[in-house]
């Protein structure tokens, strides 16, 4: 099957500074791929140039086998969710959803007010569009926000609005530019769901831009992770999480942060203050860094043969989980360890703990920020296990 | 109750205490508004009914038969038309010109700047001081207007000397005065569109610019648009200077616009109780364009 959509080598730079250095992603069909980074990180100006909004300096984008790098965004047939909503403020909900099947379904002259609807065939077109609008609207049960206009309703209900717009002629790929931002809390995991299954009912190729992690390793199939206008890695949310590339991904990605401590490899071996973590990593002795995610730092009283000492700051209650803060006393670096409940008041009267990891989660980053992975094709497996 | 009432003069102390801290606060500006503009408006509406001259010790109350009396008069309701014609040339041609000019400013990044000022600058020169200029541009045998007419092969015009087109010449002065100011107002609107509306309009499928212009553009420009036309109709109608200066009414009152009216009456003749009528009519229609246009067009324009 021909991908969705193909981005070949994408480059974009303003003046003097470079946006997008070689970006190059292939979706499926139906696929659901969000691009997340930091802000700044160019996932945006890439977005709109798929959008056919911005220009690439080089590259190419090939929609459904097509071409369109050359086409204007009008012609691309694609949908865009703005966060801003950028609905047309002076028209209600119903003319909001209805311009853009107007635009594609009527010539300008059937547009006109009043003239317009003088012909039969004129009447018959616009009946229809109302009728694709009645539908939509029912969809996203925005029926009765319909004669409004964006000034008389609220954030969520603009939003759906927007959604409508975005859906209503059937493109052949949304685009969405952190749709969720400007909403609340509450709101914002309610929609998401929403756009999620607005996504799979229609099997269209969705990109979406976030800058929150949760979003997007919630939503996407496959979640690209942008940064400094590269794609350090694209892969599932949980390849992302459990298996990724770069330290930078490692870091951005997972909330509260992924624990780094220095470390360095000897024969193989890679230390960290004086105890083996993990081995059969190959090349020669260097220093690297250790990352080990919050939740597989194994916390306990007895000293074990692997486990190193560190002091228990704070044990911070959260309902679902207790966040440890600790230091490791080698470096005098912050730790961050997260618990079961049942598990932390354990820990409460000590100072001292003992904490370790197992050797699968140990993950291993030159420091370029690369992953070192183990030769023992063990890590591999993990992550395909996890994904 | 004691306890009830206890409460309740431990509320109206404080009530006192906040409404003398407000009329001592509002107390100065109301004095100034009642001296300087109620007091004087009221006076002159007293005056309005009267034929009060100045230096004359006596004058007669004449009610209603005043106003009546002004719209019988052709001089002033000549200057009624006159002033209409005006407005109804300049008010229309300056905001179109200024919103064509914005939008080609607002185009094009390089020179806005410069464009801006340039375009602004008529708005504070002086009309006194550039009465000069525009006499010598219009004078019919050498002005440089009539040079290119004639270079272009058509005849040439009488500007200021012809009571066919002096309206006509004062109103260029005039869209040439009112255009920076506008075009000012209307950069301002323009950059406050969101950008997203744009974009938006962009993959809806607006493709030219002239659907662009009525899909976009023009409704967010709606509050902008509203406040242009309000200020440059009051302005219009406040033509002065340049009638002052360059035709004084003339030729044969084919420029006798209100205020210049008001003006004669006041100041020349010393008419103060028609020039206070006038002057009364004046606020009138000033009041009427405002009232028309907040009112009724506000709740089409504003969105939020």
């Amino acid at each position: 099957m021909t991908p969705a959509l193909v981005l070949r080598n994408l480059v974009k730079s303003f003046g003097a500074q470079s946006i997008l250095q070689d970006i190059s992603v292939e979706a499926a069909q139906g696929e659901f791929i969000a691009l997340v980074g930091p802000s700044g990180c160019g996932k945006s100006t890439l977005l709109r140039i798929i959008a056919g909004l911005e220009r690439a300096d080089k590259g190419s984008v090939v929609l459904d086998g097509v071409d369109v790098t050359d086409l204007r965004a009008a012609d691309r047939d694609m949908a865009m969710v703005f966060q801003s909503y950028a609905l047309y403020p002076h028209l209600t909900a119903r003319q909001n959803i209805a311009l853009p099947l107007a635009m594609r379904r009527l010539n300008s002259f059937e547009r006109l007010p009043l003239i317009g609807a003088l012909t039969p065939a004129t009447r018959e077109k616009r009946a229809a569009i109302m009728r694709d609008v009645e539908r939509t609207a029912s969809v996203l049960r925005i029926t009765e926000l319909l004669d409004r206009k964006p000034a008389h309703m609220s954030g969520g209900q603009r939003q759906r609005v927007a959604l409508g717009r975005a859906v209503v002629r059937r493109p052949k790929a949304f685009l969405m530019d952190e749709p969720l931002s400007n909403l609340d809390a509450a709101l914002r995991v309610h929609t998401r769901a929403e756009i999620v299954s607005l996504h799979r009912e229609a099997g269209v190729v969705t990109i979406y831009v976030t800058h929150d992690q949760e979003e997007a390793l919630g939503m996407a199939d496959r979640v690209a992770v942008m940064m400094g206008g590269r794609i350090l890695q694209i892969a599932s949310p949980e390849a992302i999480y459990h298996d990724p590339d770069h330290i930078d991904v490692a870091s951005f990605i997972g909330s509260p942060k992924i624990n780094l401590l220095p470390g360095h490899v000897s024969d193989g071996t890679v230390i960290h203050a004086g105890r083996p973590l993990k081995a059969g990593l190959g090349g020669s002795d260097r220093k690297v860094t250790i990352g080990i995610r919050p939740e597989h730092l194994h916390l306990t009283t007895d000293v074990t043969q692997h486990s190193i000492a560190v002091a228990l700051n704070r044990l911070e209650f959260l309902g679902s989980e207790v966040i440890a803060h600790l230091t490791d006393p080698s470096n005098g670096s912050g730790l961050i360890a997260r618990l079961q409940p049942g598990e932390a008041h354990i820990f409460r009267d000590h100072t001292t703990l003992q904490a370790s990891a197992s050797k699968q989660h140990v993950l291993v980053f030159e420091s370029d920020g690369a992953r070192a992975r183990a030769d023992d094709n063990h890590e591999r497996g993990m992550a395909h296990h996890a994904a | 109750m004691p306890r009830n009432r206890a409460a309740r003069t431990g509320v109206t102390a404080f009530d006192r205490r906040e409404r003398s801290a407000a009329w001592m606060l509002c107390t100065p500006t109301a004095l100034l508004m009642l001296a300087l503009l109620i007091l004087p408006t009221l006076a002159v509406l007293a005056l309005s009914f009267t034929d009060a001259e100045l230096g004359v010790r006596e004058f007669a109350f004449l009610g209603l038969d005043a106003y009546r009396d002004l719209f019988t008069d052709r001089a002033f309701l000549g200057a009624f038309r006159n002033t209409a014609v005006y407005v109804a040339l300049v008010a229309p041609a300056s905001v179109i010109l200024g919103l064509i000019l914005a939008m080609m400013i607002e185009a094009e990044v390089r020179g806005r700047a410069f464009f801006r000022s340039v375009y602004f600058l008529p708005v504070v020169s002086l009309t006194v001081a550039m009465a000069s200029v525009w006499q010598y541009l219009m004078h019919p045998s050498f002005g440089p207007m009539n040079l290119v007419l004639k270079a272009l092969g058509l005849p040439s015009v009488n500007w200021l000397g012809s009571s066919d087109n002096v309206l006509i010449a004062l109103a260029l002065i005039g869209i040439w005065q009112a255009v920076g100011f506008n075009l000012v107002l209307f950069l301002a609107g323009l950059t406050a569109i969101n950008r997203d509306l744009y974009a938006a309009a962009e993959t809806d499928g607006v493709r030219s610019a002239w659907s662009r212009f009525w899909t976009v553009t023009w409704p967010m420009l709606g509050p902008t648009t509203l406040f242009v036309v309000t200020i440059t109709m009051i302005n219009a109608v406040k033509v002065f200077e340049a009638v002052a200066t360059l035709t004084q009414g003339g030729p044969s009152k084919a420029s006798e616009v209100l205020l210049y009216t008001i003006y004669k009456e006041g100041f020349v003749y010393l008419h103060i109780g028609v020039a206070s009528a006038m002057a009364i009519v004046f606020v009138g229609v000033l009041l009427v364009l405002l009232l028309i246009q907040t009112k009724v067009l506000e709740k089409q324009v504003h969105y939020s």
